[in-house]
């Protein structure tokens, strides 16, 4: 019979169990600490975070841009970036109708080129008026678009819409390229604003 | 809670081997691994009470592998922490029955790449027969032995510690608790028989 007090194995056994009785020692001592303590961040990183900065990123932009178009949507702007003077061209075989109102046309030009808004929407109303009993339309697309920029010029965008948008529906209409539906939108915010 | 000074791996494999406590080390482990270890049991079907009972599981064999040489520091200790973590886990979830199954390829290729982990973690249940042997061996001579053989009081010191006349009758009682430990787990054939491999020492 062997020496129990010379069995290596019993004594790893005693330092194995005594080593379980020191961690379990320490863990009641460490843990209230530990569970009380916000969890320290995982270290993978999640997507979601990512994800967020980004669409914070874009909702910042579609704002931002949102407050400009709205701030910068005014009549007078919206004025500012069509207005071109219109460009005489000779026309042959002219009627004596058709000359009198492209004469109407140029004087509403010469009004909106110095400054007069309200004699400029007379103008070119007129010229709508004399068209819409011939058969024969002279200029009126022309007279037209130039009333609706008459009305920016004149800060009613809410009167200049109802044109824009019948020119921006014909396709076929002269200045159908002018009106974009973004012009369109900006128009509408204006109108909108000078409710 | 103390916080822990820090250590690199190779201060902390050092005072693990050599030191005169393992309370530094392990308390380190805690402040840094605790978290990240008792996730992975919690994420696993695991419970908060799992996670922690697992985890002193963990440290005890991290210490015991580090006290036999068996760990090569080829891997990082976090690392090394993780791996004997799962497979402290997939073992006890094998013993419950359950099993996880996006783990399930995983387990056999790890037993190849880090046989000491796995070789330790499998003889999980009879260390805690043997672990279940010394509880019931009595407070007086679990005194004694641990004293004796995990604090590596001296004879003398122990006297002091405890209420005995003479050093001699702390030998004679030590030889008289060894006897009885020795006995009881010669009772248990199968425990004897499989009592060097769980210990592991060689």
């Amino acid at each position: 019979m062997s020496n129990a007090e010379e069995n290596e194995s019993l004594k790893d056994a005693l330092k194995s169990y005594g080593l379980k009785q020191d961690i379990r020692r320490i863990h009641a001592e460490m843990m209230p600490g530990l569970r009380g303590a916000k969890r320290a961040k995982a270290p993978v990183r999640s997507m979601y975070g990512m994800i967020r900065n980004i669409a914070a990123a874009i909702l910042v932009l579609i704002v931002g841009t949102a407050v400009f178009v709205y701030y910068t949507s005014t009549p007078e702007n919206l004025f500012n970036s069509r207005f071109a003077p219109y460009e005489n061209s000779p026309q042959r075989g002219e009627g004596e109708t058709a000359s009198v109102l492209k004469e109407k046309f140029m004087e509403g030009q010469s009004f909106l080129k110095s400054g007069e808004p309200q004699k400029a929407v007379a103008a070119f109303s007129q010229i709508l008026n004399l068209n819409r009993n011939s058969a024969n339309k002279i200029m009126n697309d022309d007279a037209e678009y130039y009333l609706a920029l008459a009305y920016l010029k004149n800060g009613e965008a809410e009167k200049a819409l109802p044109l824009l948008e019948r020119i921006h529906n014909n396709p076929g209409h002269l200045y159908n390229d002018q009106v974009t539906t973004w012009y369109l939108m900006k128009v509408r915010i204006a109108a909108w604003k000078g409710k | 809670m103390r916080a822990a000074q820090n250590f690199s791996d190779e201060e902390l494999i050092m005072l693990v081997r050599n030191g005169k406590t393992i309370d530094e080390p392990v308390k380190y482990i805690y402040e840094q691994h605790f978290y990240s270890l008792s996730s992975y049991i919690e994420q696993n079907q695991g419970t908060r009470e799992d996670a922690e009972d697992i985890f002193q599981e963990v440290i005890l064999t991290f210490i015991s592998l580090i006290q036999q040489n068996k760990f090569r520091g080829e891997s990082s200790v976090k690392t090394f922490l993780f791996s004997i973590n799962r497979n402290t886990w997939l073992n006890e979830l094998k013993k419950r029955g359950r099993k996880l199954k996006r783990e399930e390829k995983f387990s056999s290729s790890m037993s190849v790449a880090e046989p000491e982990i796995e070789k330790y973690i499998s003889n999980r249940e009879s260390r805690k027969l043997i672990f279940d042997t010394i509880e019931n061996l009595g407070e007086l001579c679990r005194k004694i032995l641990l004293a004796f053989y995990y604090e590596n009081l001296s004879i003398t010191e122990i006297l002091t510690h405890l209420d005995y006349q003479n050093e001699q009758v702390v030998r004679n009682k030590k030889a008289k608790c060894m006897k009885s430990l020795e006995e009881k787990f010669n009772a248990n054939p199968a425990l004897a028989q499989k009592f060097k491999n769980a210990l592991q020492y060689e």
